[in-house]
């Protein structure tokens, strides 16, 4: 029979998606290759793509809009392990697409990282650039509208920190050639 | 410190009846408090993590307090996961902490589960192996917990997504020794049972024949739905009128039952609406009242 620690460390890597290799145990063999492990795997990815819609609500609204939004969370928590609170998941999960190839997809999920961040730490000045009108931008993703277009050569630079009148500030900035 | 607990001439006839906040909002507060007695609140829900600490929001406990003049409070965790092999979540219980040094509930309950291992998440909770090493295990952390706080502390059997593991103990018997080694209340849970029976067979009849009922405090009604034909605890909806049949049987037969709640969790309130949820309720107290 499998102690508790066996028992318990099987259970978390099977619901990591790792296959247990050949297991012995009977009870550990039939698990893996019972329907309700398989549900289990369900209900953890409905929660964790309910607290990202629910926490993350531009981007993940941006990233349905970009088609990207449920390949990219499948990949996202096979990789990542989910982190025991909500706010963590969701600044590891905004953090994460920093590295996101799309630029407005980097700057929606960066202000919203922000928002998380200064209730952390208040005092922290966060600059985000935008290719188009964020004011639009998150105008469109809060009605469902249709999204701006890109200006060409000319940045938007957003600042959010405490320092500044209504802790927000934006300039519009043409970029020459 | 907020007085939280009805005293006998503040309760009606039969059971008290709760349901769950989640600090929604206060417009769904002040729409509950009047059709309940107790709120039940589960810590993790009104809490929040910033720079690695996790702790209460003021704003939501500053709101149940303003109703503890009306409703009593009951707290329900989630987090506690009295089952993992290393170590339950402390953070779970600066939560109770924070908690108790602002509200004296009527007791404070957690399920038999486990929900995190080595400090990680596994995203659902697992029933725990009904095995002597478990029995000791969770039995010692319940009398740590009876010695922390000076309300009853009840514990609530969970439905099972997966077959169990190689048991010493029956269901009933294993929550029996439970009660017996540690004095803690139990919450019957008749949605969960239910849950068993449909994914499992599980033999409700011979497992409340079985089951010691006089530690039973409080009774859980939820509504939940299949998914794939897998009845699933997921309090999204009004209790089918099979679970409240089988909470008709149940009550009768403990002695100490004090109260019956309503959970429902709050991504369901705006599908159910809030009057969904005044309906459910008055409907609720209408049942479990004598006449």
């Amino acid at each position: 029979m499998l102690t508790l620690e066996q028992q318990q460390r099987s259970l978390l890597s099977m619901v990591r998606g790792h296959s247990l290799k050949a297991p012995s145990d009977p009870w550990l063999k039939e698990v893996q290759a019972s329907s309700g492990l398989k549900m289990i795997h369900t209900i953890a990815r409905w929660w964790q793509r309910f607290q990202i819609e629910w926490q993350c609500r531009y981007t993940s609204r941006l990233m349905k809009r970009l088609g990207c939004f449920e390949s990219y969370l499948a990949e996202y928590f096979r990789k990542h392990p989910a982190p025991p609170s909500i706010e963590e998941l969701t600044a590891q999960f905004l953090a994460s697409l920093q590295q996101h190839d799309d630029p407005l997809l980097r700057a929606v999920a960066r202000l919203e990282l922000a928002c998380i961040e200064s209730k952390a730490a208040p005092a922290r000045t966060t600059i985000i650039f935008w290719d188009r009108n964020p004011n639009q931008v998150m105008d469109a993703l809060d009605r469902f509208a249709k999204l701006p277009e890109p200006e060409p050569k000319v940045r938007y630079i957003l600042r959010m920190g405490v320092g500044l009148p209504n802790g927000v500030s934006c300039k519009r900035q043409v970029l020459r050639a | 410190m907020a007085g939280a607990v009805l005293n006998s001439s503040q309760l009606p006839p039969g059971p008290a009846l709760a349901t769950t906040y989640e600090g929604v909002g206060l417009d769904v507060l002040e729409r509950i408090v009047p059709l309940v007695d107790y709120l039940e609140i589960p810590p993790d829900s009104i809490s929040r993590t910033q720079a690695g600490r996790t702790a209460l929001r003021p704003e939501l406990l500053d709101q149940i307090e303003s109703v503890t003049h009306q409703v009593g409070v009951i707290v329900h965790g989630v987090g506690l996961s009295i089952g993992s092999f290393d170590q339950w979540n402390e953070p779970y219980i600066q939560l109770l902490d924070e908690f108790f040094s602002r509200f004296t509930p009527q007791w404070h309950s957690e399920h038999l589960g486990f929900t995190t291992v080595c400090g990680e998440n596994l995203g659902t909770m697992f029933a725990l192996p009904r095995t002597e090493a478990m029995l000791e295990l969770v039995s010692e952390r319940i009398r740590r917990i009876q010695e922390r706080y000076k309300v009853p502390f009840l514990i609530e059997h969970i439905i099972h997504l997966i077959s169990d593991a190689p048991a010493d103990y029956s269901a009933a018997a294993f929550i029996n020794e439970i009660t017996s080694r540690t004095g803690c209340g139990l919450i019957l849970d008749a949605y969960n049972l239910e849950c068993d029976r449909h994914n499992f067979g599980f033999d409700i009849a011979a497992f409340l024949d079985e089951l010691n009922l006089d530690p039973v405090r409080e009774i859980h009604l939820a509504g939940g739905f299949r998914h794939e034909g897998v009845q699933l605890d997921i309090h999204s909806q009004p209790t089918a009128e099979s679970t409240l049949d089988l909470a008709l049987d149940i009550l009768p037969r403990c002695p100490s039952l004090g109260v019956v709640t309503y959970e429902l969790l709050k991504e369901a309130i705006p599908n159910l609406g809030h009057d969904g949820i005044c309906r459910e309720l008055t409907r609720i107290r209408k049942v479990i009242t004598p006449c």
